[in-house]
């Protein structure tokens, strides 16, 4: 944990100092506009998404006891970027957006793909019905952004993947106002989830109604996971792979999943900035690249034992 | 809160689809005895278990548990006085033996209780109290299964609930450790004055350890008494449709069955 807590600083003032002038210490009025407007508030962004999707992740593979029972793969993301690319796309107006469609998609994705999974054992199952209802979030992004002039396209291709492209303070206040409410819900439903993981009727038995408990963490989720998509679309397989890594480093507690989740999207994001300078890569991009990494690593890993 | 008769059923029923697999059960546990339920296959001895339990709502009929109707009674409320230890469950990998024991104490610190990492003289008393203290902070995932069976009599014991149901404790263990915890149990039910009631397979063992046995058979009570008054070969044949000798044999006060199937 100390290494991702050094990565962490390391990362934040990479953030703040790399891009189009290398600026350490603030003097002149343009670095400091570059640096606390623009540079500022896409790091904090970057981490706020990072931490939701990690704690996410987290609270889904515990609360269903399934490592693959993630964001990405129960629909939770695909659903909310779908939800709100389509408002987008079809300029409707709707209260709170893009919170509030973000939220009705998440929890509308993730209750589809767990009722297609229920009755189907073992995570395979959730693998394949997630792959499919992913698939299909997918292409009503896709069809979303077909039907759209190409102003708007640019906009929905941060549904697609996830971009921190843009991001000013003002973006930062229904993140704010999203974490309000999620931040007190995750602290509730953790002590719950903990509770599920040792087993249904080992959890009843505790004094714990298992289904309630579930229900609690699938709607937590959700909320955390359209918090971040709102803004930032769905920042590929960060709820997949920050709970997988935090685990790979022995922890498996909810501040681990959500500090390896903000390093990780901070980090990405400095790169997803400089590495084709002056092209700049989707952020979603990059850690879709490292899931894949990490996804062979542990299938490797696997395969030798 | 210790009633005379801390749990019981009155006219219990429940069907599972076509079957039905309780036909009216009514059974009195009165309190600091051990009752095991005994039967064959499909006798309903489990399903009366988890009815007991509270993991399984009766069709009909009601459970009282301290003399109040269960189903009025929230889960957390259940947990306070009621403890089960089911018959498997999912290895829980990344957890210590005391991470995992002190899951018991939900139902007494609350959701908000359980955020806090307080040292808890009750989680510290289960762990002692079986015997699992000298493993507290190994990672429960590298125990084998007879000190993991101890592990989970002691996250049932971490709940301080004056009754607790075992389903099938010995399954999966060598005979030294089913001795061993089937000892445990007698220990902590002497000790704490607990009122145990178990689901066991061993019809010797159930005579050996346990003070009441209740043999069920088609979904109803079909004997119920001390094991040295009913267990003989006439109670081997009705409850388990099997001709055989029962031999019982008192020593040091300590009444040991023998069954010989012919």
């Amino acid at each position: 944990m100390r290494l991702v807590a050094l990565l962490g600083v390391f990362a934040a003032v990479a953030a703040l100092a790399l891009g189009t002038s290398f600026v350490l210490f603030p003097t002149t009025h343009l670095e400091q506009v570059v640096v606390w407007q623009l540079r500022a508030p896409r790091l904090l962004l970057g981490a706020a998404a990072g931490a939701c999707l990690g704690a996410a992740g987290l609270l889904l593979r515990t609360s269903l006891r399934n490592p693959l029972a993630v964001p990405e793969l129960l629909g939770v993301s695909g659903g909310a970027a779908a939800a709100v690319g389509t408002c987008i796309a079809f300029g409707l107006s709707v209260p709170g957006a893009p919170l509030t469609p973000a939220l009705v998609g998440a929890a509308v994705g993730g209750a589809l793909t767990l009722l297609a999974v229920r009755g189907a054992k073992g995570p395979a199952a959730v693998l394949l019905v997630g792959a499919a209802v992913g698939s299909a979030c997918q292409a009503v992004l896709l069809a979303a952004t077909a039907m759209t002039d190409s102003r708007e396209q640019g906009v929905l291709v941060r549904y697609l993947l996830g971009s921190l492209t843009g991001t000013t303070w003002s973006a930062l206040v229904p993140v704010g106002v999203g974490l309000v409410v999620a931040v007190p819900a995750l602290v509730a439903v953790l002590p719950r989830v903990r509770l599920l993981r040792l087993g249904d009727e080992e959890a009843m038995s505790a004094g714990l109604r298992p289904g309630r408990a579930r229900l609690a963490a699938l709607a937590t989720a959700s909320l955390l996971v359209a918090v971040v998509v709102a803004q930032a679309g769905p920042i590929a397989w960060v709820g997949f792979f920050a709970p997988a890594l935090a685990e790979r480093l022995g922890r498996s507690g909810v501040v681990a999943a959500a500090s390896v989740g903000a390093v990780v999207v901070v980090g990405a994001d400095v790169l997803a900035r400089t590495v084709l300078y002056p092209i700049e890569l989707p952020v979603g991009g990059l850690t879709a690249f490292a899931a894949v990494a990490l996804g062979l690593l542990t299938a490797r890993k696997r395969v030798r034992v | 809160m210790i009633a005379e008769v801390p749990l019981s059923a009155r006219g219990v029923r429940v069907r599972f689809g076509e079957r039905e697999v309780l036909a009216g059960v009514d059974i009195d546990v009165r309190s600091g005895e051990w009752v095991s339920l005994l039967g064959r296959n499909g006798s309903g001895k489990t399903t009366l278990l988890r009815v007991l339990a509270g993991l399984l709502r009766p069709d009909q009929g009601a459970v009282l548990l301290g003399g109040d109707p269960m189903a009025g009674l929230g889960r957390r409320e259940v947990a306070r006085r009621l403890a089960l230890l089911p018959q498997s469950a999912p290895v829980v990998a990344g957890l210590t033996v005391r991470q995992f024991v002190r899951q018991g104490r939900y139902a007494a610190r609350g959701p908000l209780g359980m955020l806090a990492d307080t040292d808890d003289p009750h989680v510290r008393e289960a762990l002692r109290a079986t015997g699992v203290d000298e493993w507290a902070d190994s990672p429960l995932d590298r125990l084998s299964g007879g000190q993991r069976q101890r592990v989970r009599l002691a996250l049932a014991l971490a709940q301080d609930a004056p009754v607790l149901l075992l389903d099938e404790p010995t399954t999966f263990l060598d005979l030294r450790h089913q001795v061993e915890v089937l000892e445990l149990v007698r220990a902590l039910q002497h000790e704490r004055g607990l009122t145990v009631v178990s689901v066991l397979h061993d019809l010797a063992q159930a005579a050996r350890y346990t003070d009441r046995v209740v043999a069920l058979r088609d979904g109803v009570v079909h004997a119920d008494g001390e094991p040295g008054d009913i267990v003989d070969s006439q109670f081997l044949r009705a409850v388990y449709g099997v001709s055989g000798e029962v031999l019982q044999i008192t020593t040091n006060g300590l009444l040991k069955t023998i069954v010989v199937p012919d």
